[in-house]
């Protein structure tokens, strides 16, 4: 979930890598700190700090920004996590490339198997096209809950697979649907799978000189059951635990290619392969389900942090996993009809 | 261009070209309220929490305090000041104030924004949709359902469906 | 005498303030035009909670780009006096520096202060300033503070306890030694913020020519802090000029002086340049507290369960610093005066304390004390309905101050005049049809995984009170408690009101407006309230403790009726017509029944001022101008019902309000619209004090909830549509028989909320009694561990 819904407190639950989307980048720490220390970790005054910036209208532009200023740069998307960093200056980079110009990654476009997403299509965007209701609904589902439409209007695909706040949707969704995201720098192209990508909190795979391009859905089509189901201290707001489900089921009934991947529990989107494993090849009854709740809630090691203790994650990713097969049930029986 | 230098923009703001040179750092939202004076618009948190920054960029609800006026050269930018109409406030504006959907007035510039950007998307928005549409300008005074109900005061308004109920004034 | 009629008073008129605020034209601190030359403030603030400092380096700040002048502790107390509040008797005062010199007290007290040409630049001038600190252990919580050699937050005190008060009916001892039955509990709230949509800040100015300083901010109490930033700066009241522009909320939180407006005084001084600062929302987030609270309370009663006594010992933690002369005093005094409520006590007794301890200073927010007094009341009333096999909503009924008992004084001696109690209830029970909810739905597990329960809440509000009752409170009398209005009608037959009370979103400008139109015969077009200038205001007490339209209307109806008078001895002059049978309506003074006997208010102006032929009457003064003042001889009770259906999620622990009732009673209503926004939006932030909202702390003292992302206010989704229906007892006490309404919301949503969840989890024998109340601790009640 990008910042709209973001709990900056997580970043220092969680400040173990300091905040950066590489994994060798780091923040400078002067030897004596006068900034108030907030959110546990040292948090300047407001208002961002100077930086260079650059609008380059192509991706090999920014691959060449990429190789010139890299671990000084920060590259700009949709900005809803970015820029409030930025303004609470807990993110400084020296050089801001600002993708908003780049044409080559604005595009939607249907693959041999599934959709591909441009980095910098805006999340509503993608939310609301016809393609990704018809093909990845999983994909619109998640993003719904993906902060207020003030926040979807700017916030990218691109923008918030790569920041990966642990309690990010479309992460989730990445996850769990074997997402391929593909990052080109200088020197090549090279494709990720989602569980290879996401590392940690707020920490990929993408290095200092590397741009992530696209991202890669698997179509869905109508015999797969979908659904995205997030809790959260409010209504609206970030998620403090979350799921993404896809089902399908074999003629018989049977559950076959079950995937369940949870967001904001652990570090970063984690798959239930336990629970995978056990519902494969049967069917859905409430005896499996309730069973299969207690699976999914041992599964995982959750976090705990000031919003919520690891128990209540727990049970609520439990809860979230018999919801989930609760709705796959009766979406079945509605199918059948 | 360095964090020294300016960069030349130029927008349409309420209907009326601006140029301007304007630092890299500098937020819309800042750009808005001190180089233009559009004051309206009004900074509730810097961090695209609260809502009460938002205006419309080019037809689209956006906190402009997570934007950087550099970024919105060749856009259309409206803001509460572009809302009322020459003969009078809109008929948001009108709901508002027969609804008493504002207390101190803070949230107000951001949720008529979101609210007039919700009823050209939804035009006839239940009180659930607009709550949820809504949902992410806060509000410490009216506790909210006011606002639902200048909101869907306002869209019977707009579609011609009933006049307001008269109050005295 | 012929009555004014009421044409304004009463009626939902819309707000004259409103059209500039929907425009975007409205003008709040930071939308001030900055005269030229402003600098720019930007603060450099303790990350410890505790810690010496050993040395400051600004040498690297002062070579900044634009900064123009980098000041720490010593500086500004050399041009400032520190703030001085008593403790314990026998005890020394409590100082708290402007700035901080030789010790930080708490995460975020300033060390340093950067002035700059603008407020990027002092941003990046701040992060130079190098501090170097010896970290020093800290005390955090209230139990902290009280243990026996736990370290001293000012070690020139004994302890930590800055403020205490006992107060004890005779014989309540006794009653409690005798009672059958005796219930008790801790009650306990985490800090909250109050969160205003708009942070505080300030566009100062000081004249060196003419010495005198023009301080435009946020200020809730603009008199207040004219003579504090007077008294800290050392100049003549006369001197100072507070103004706040349009303020977006406080809800008590900008009540306070803070440090930053002392240093920006100081500052603008010393360089004789107009100096801005507005706070942001970390900083807000990470200062502005409230309601850290541990209340023992005792309730006994006898075997039909009447009450019998009750008695509260309190501990209110209010942070580092008392932030001004009565902080030490207002929150624990609240837990003190307003344990009664609504009930029929006779005994009762009091011990409250305030601790300092390393959080920030404390401020009052909404309904103060009273939240919690209400929630301790209502949840003993109900679990000794439980022991005792009665009925809770008959319990209530037992103890609920009727008809018969008023006028009644309580015990803390304040009178409740006219009340509802029982048709408050009985209104609130019948629309929420709370039997058949109860006895069919509450506490049971609905086929949707969700636990239902049904709570009330019955509440009484202190509010509007004067000089003699926030005196027998113990509140500081350069606080007074009086209101004053000034009303002139000018030369052209218009009429402008400057009142003593300022407006953060209360509407004065449109409530006060309605009483002088009803009573001087005038449009509302044509009646205009300033308010909000020291310059121009009377003095007074200020908008604070729902007191704006008992004490503030009292002034202004005063003022309005002293007006009319001459009004109508002139036109009585002018028509040779006797001053008791004219009437004041439509923009004239006639005689009823008589149409030649008519005059414009506007002809009687010009002879006022003595413009045009007329004479002005002998004996008659020049002009139309009076100022009033009302002290409202003794508080006023509002009183209110509070009804909640609610869901409890039994997977995830969630809350779902499905139905919220008030019926409510604030005497006579000035403006109905108003009254019902208040009541709304108070309920609101009591959902938020229970649901959703706290301020969290690490082991350090760290505030980890610093963003709108991390503390979380109610949304549009958390606050359902509240119903609201009305009784209006007129108070007795003020001429307009008005009562209070700004707090009520509040006081009554956090009993009531907590009691529908009991009622949810009762079979859990659910007795939440620490607020907040998260989804975890639902689950946590509805898995066995409380």
């Amino acid at each position: 979930m990008v910042i709209g819904g973001k709990a900056v407190c997580s970043f220092s639950s969680f400040w173990s890598e300091l905040y950066c989307e590489t994994t060798d980048r780091s923040v400078e720490e002067p030897a004596t700190s006068t900034r108030m220390t907030l959110g546990g970790k040292s948090c300047e005054p407001m208002k961002p700090a100077p930086f260079s910036y650059f609008s380059p209208r192509s991706i090999g532009e920014v691959l060449e920004l990429l190789a010139q200023y890299g671990p000084d740069a920060r590259v700009l998307a949709g900005g809803q996590s970015l820029v409030p960093l930025i303004n609470l200056r807990m993110a400084r980079p020296d050089v801001l490339i600002d993708l908003s110009h780049c044409d080559d990654l604005k595009k939607i476009e249907h693959t041999g198997s599934g959709i591909r997403y441009g980095a910098m299509i805006r999340q509503y965007d993608a939310q609301l096209a016809k393609v990704t209701r018809e093909h990845c609904p999983l994909v619109s589902m998640a993003l719904a809950h993906a902060g207020p439409v003030a926040v979807r209007n700017r916030a990218t695909v691109g923008g918030t697979l790569a920041h990966a706040d642990r309690s990010a949707e479309l992460p989730g969704v990445a996850v769990a649907m074997n997402a391929t995201l593909v990052i080109e720098s200088h020197s090549g192209t090279r494709e990720v799978r989602a569980d290879q990508f996401f590392r940690g909190d707020m920490t990929t795979c993408i290095e200092a000189h590397e741009l992530l391009r696209s991202v890669t859905f698997p179509a869905t089509d109508h015999s797969c059951f979908c659904h995205f189901l997030e809790v959260g201290l409010r209504q609206e707001g970030v998620a403090i635990a979350g799921i993404a489900a896809l089902i399908r089921f074999d003629d018989g009934g049977t559950v076959k290619d079950p995937r369940f991947a949870v967001v904001g529990v652990e570090a970063a989107p984690v798959r239930l392969k336990a629970l995978e494993s056990e519902l494969v090849g049967r069917a859905l009854t409430p005896a499996i389900i309730a069973g299969a709740r207690n699976l999914g809630g041992q599964e995982l090691d959750p976090a705990a942090d000031a919003h919520a203790s690891a128990s209540y994650r727990r049970r609520l990713t439990a809860s979230l996993v018999e919801e989930a097969l609760e709705r796959a049930l009766q979406w079945r029986r509605h199918e059948l009809q | 261009m360095n964090s020294n230098e300016t960069m030349r923009i130029a927008l349409t703001v309420n209907g009326q070209r601006v140029t301007a040179e304007v630092p890299a750092r500098y937020l819309l939202a800042d750009f808005v309220r001190h180089q233009l004076r559009l004051t309206g618009t009004h900074v509730g948190c810097a961090h695209g929490a609260c809502g009460a920054c938002t205006v419309l960029l080019d037809g689209r609800p956006v906190r402009s305090c997570t934007i950087f006026a550099v970024q919105v050269d060749g856009s259309e930018l409206q803001t509460v000041e572009g809302l009322c109409r020459e003969d009078g406030m809109s008929p948001l504006q009108e709901q508002f104030r027969t609804n008493h959907a504002l207390q101190c007035g803070y949230c107000t510039p951001g949720m008529l924004i979101s609210a007039t950007a919700l009823l050209s998307e939804i035009p006839d928005p239940s009180e659930e949709q607009i709550r949820r549409y809504m949902a992410g300008n806060l509000c410490r005074c009216t506790g909210y359902q006011p606002i639902v109900l200048a909101i869907r005061a306002a869209a019977d308004m707009i579609n011609g469906r009933s006049e307001a109920r008269e109050r005295s004034s | 005498m012929a009555e004014p009629r009421s044409i304004y008073v009463g009626a939902p008129v819309f707000r004259r303030e409103d059209s500039r605020l929907l425009l975007g034209r409205a003008t709040f601190i930071d939308d001030v035009p900055e005269p030229f030359g402003t600098v720019f403030l930007a603060f450099a603030r303790s990350p410890h909670a505790h810690a010496r400092i050993k040395s400051i380096d600004t040498s690297a700040a002062m070579a900044a780009r634009g900064v123009i002048a980098v000041l720490t502790g010593a500086d500004i107390a050399a041009g400032t006096k520190p703030i001085v509040s008593p403790t314990l008797k026998g005890e020394p005062q409590l100082v708290r520096q402007n700035m901080a010199i030789e010790e930080v007290r708490h995460v975020g007290e300033t060390v340093a202060v950067v002035v700059a040409e603008n407020a990027y630049l002092a941003e990046d001038a701040i992060e130079l300033v190098e501090v170097e600190y010896e970290q020093l252990p800290c005390v955090l919580s209230i139990a902290d503070a009280l243990a026996p050699g736990s370290a001293r937050v000012h070690e020139y005190l004994a302890g930590n306890r800055v403020f205490n008060l006992k107060y004890e009916v005779p014989g309540t001892a006794e009653v409690f030694s005798r009672a059958q039955h005796v219930m008790s509990d801790r009650f306990s709230s985490e800090r909250l913020s109050g969160v205003a949509m708009e942070t505080r800040g300030f566009l100062t100015s000081f004249d060196r020519g003419t010495n005198k300083l023009r301080h435009m901010s946020t200020a809730q109490l603009p008199h207040k802090m004219r003579w504090e930033l007077a008294d800290a700066l050392q100049l003549p009241e006369m001197s100072v000029q507070v103004i706040a522009p349009h303020v977006g909320g406080s809800f008590g939180m900008k009540t306070v002086t803070f440090p930053e407006d002392v240093v920006g005084a100081v500052i603008s001084r010393k360089l004789g340049r107009p100096v801005k600062w507005i706070q942001d929302r970390q900083e807000d987030l990470a200062l502005m507290h409230a309601r850290e609270y541990r209340f023992d309370v005792e309730m006994a009663f006898d075997a039909d369960g009447h009450i019998l006594a009750v008695r509260n010992t309190a501990v209110v933690n209010i942070g580092a610093y008392p932030l001004w002369i009565a902080t030490a005093g207002i929150e624990a005094g609240g837990a003190g005066h307003h344990m009664m409520g609504p009930y029929r006590i006779k005994h009762y007794a009091y011990d409250v304390s305030s601790v300092v301890t390393h959080k920030a200073p404390v401020a009052s927010y909404r309904g103060v004390a009273s939240p919690m007094c209400a929630l301790s009341t209502e949840t003993l009333l109900e679990r000794m309905a439980a022991r005792l096999g009665i009925d809770s909503v008959e319990v209530r009924r037992r103890n609920l101050l009727r008809p018969a008992d008023l006028p009644f004084v309580n015990a803390v001696g304040i009178p409740h005049d006219t009340a509802s109690h029982l048709e408050c209830l009985d209104k609130a029970l019948a629309l929420t049809d709370y039997e058949q909810f109860k006895r069919t739905r509450s506490g049971k597990l609905g086929a949707d995984g969700k636990y239902r329960g049904i709570g009330i809440a019955c509440i009484a509000d202190h509010n509007g009170q004067g000089t003699s009752i926030a005196r027998s409170r113990g509140q500081s009398s350069r606080w007074p408690g009086y209101d004053g209005a000034f009303i002139r009608i000018e030369p052209d037959g218009k009429a402008v009101c400057h009142v003593s009370l300022a407006s953060q979103g209360q509407g004065h400008q449109t409530v006060f407006a309605q009483i002088i139109a009803d009573e001087l015969g005038l449009p509302i077009e044509d009646v205009t309230i300033e308010h909000s200038d020291t310059a121009m205001m009377p003095f007074g007490t200020g908008t604070a403790a729902a007191r704006a339209a008992v004490a503030g209307g009292g002034a202004v109806l005063k003022a309005s009726q002293r007006i009319a008078a001459k009004l109508r001895r002139i036109a009585s002059y002018l028509m040779e017509a006797s001053p008791d049978d004219i009437v004041l309506a439509n923009g004239k003074a006639a005689v009823p029944g008589a149409p030649e006997l008519s005059v414009d208010i506007r002809q009687i102006a010009a002879t006022a001022y003595v413009i045009g032929p007329q004479n002005l009457p002998q004996g008659e003064t020049i002009g139309l101008e009076a100022t009033e003042f009302y002290d409202p001889p003794t508080s006023s009770y509002s009183n209110a019902t509070h009804a909640v259906q609610l869901a409890v999620d039994s997977k995830t622990g969630q809350v779902t309000i499905e139905k919220y009732v008030v019926v409510h009673d604030c005497g006579k209503r000035l403006n109905p619209l108003i009254v019902d926004g208040q009541i709304i939006g108070g309920v609101a932030q009591g959902i938020g004090s229970v649901l959703t909202e706290a301020m969290r702390f690490n082991e350090e003292g760290q505030p980890l909830t610093t963003t709108l992302l991390d503390y979380t206010v109610p949304t549009f989704l958390d606050v359902p549509r509240i119903e609201v229906h009305h009784i209006e007892s007129v108070s007795t006490i003020n001429p307009g028989g008005m009562k209070g309404v700004g707090e009520a919301g509040t006081i009554g949503a956090v009993p009531a909320v907590v009691m529908a969840l009991n009622a949810a989890m009762v079979q859990f024998s659910s007795a939440l009694t620490a607020l907040p109340v998260w989804p975890g601790t639902l689950m946590d009640v509805m898995h066995g561990k409380q």
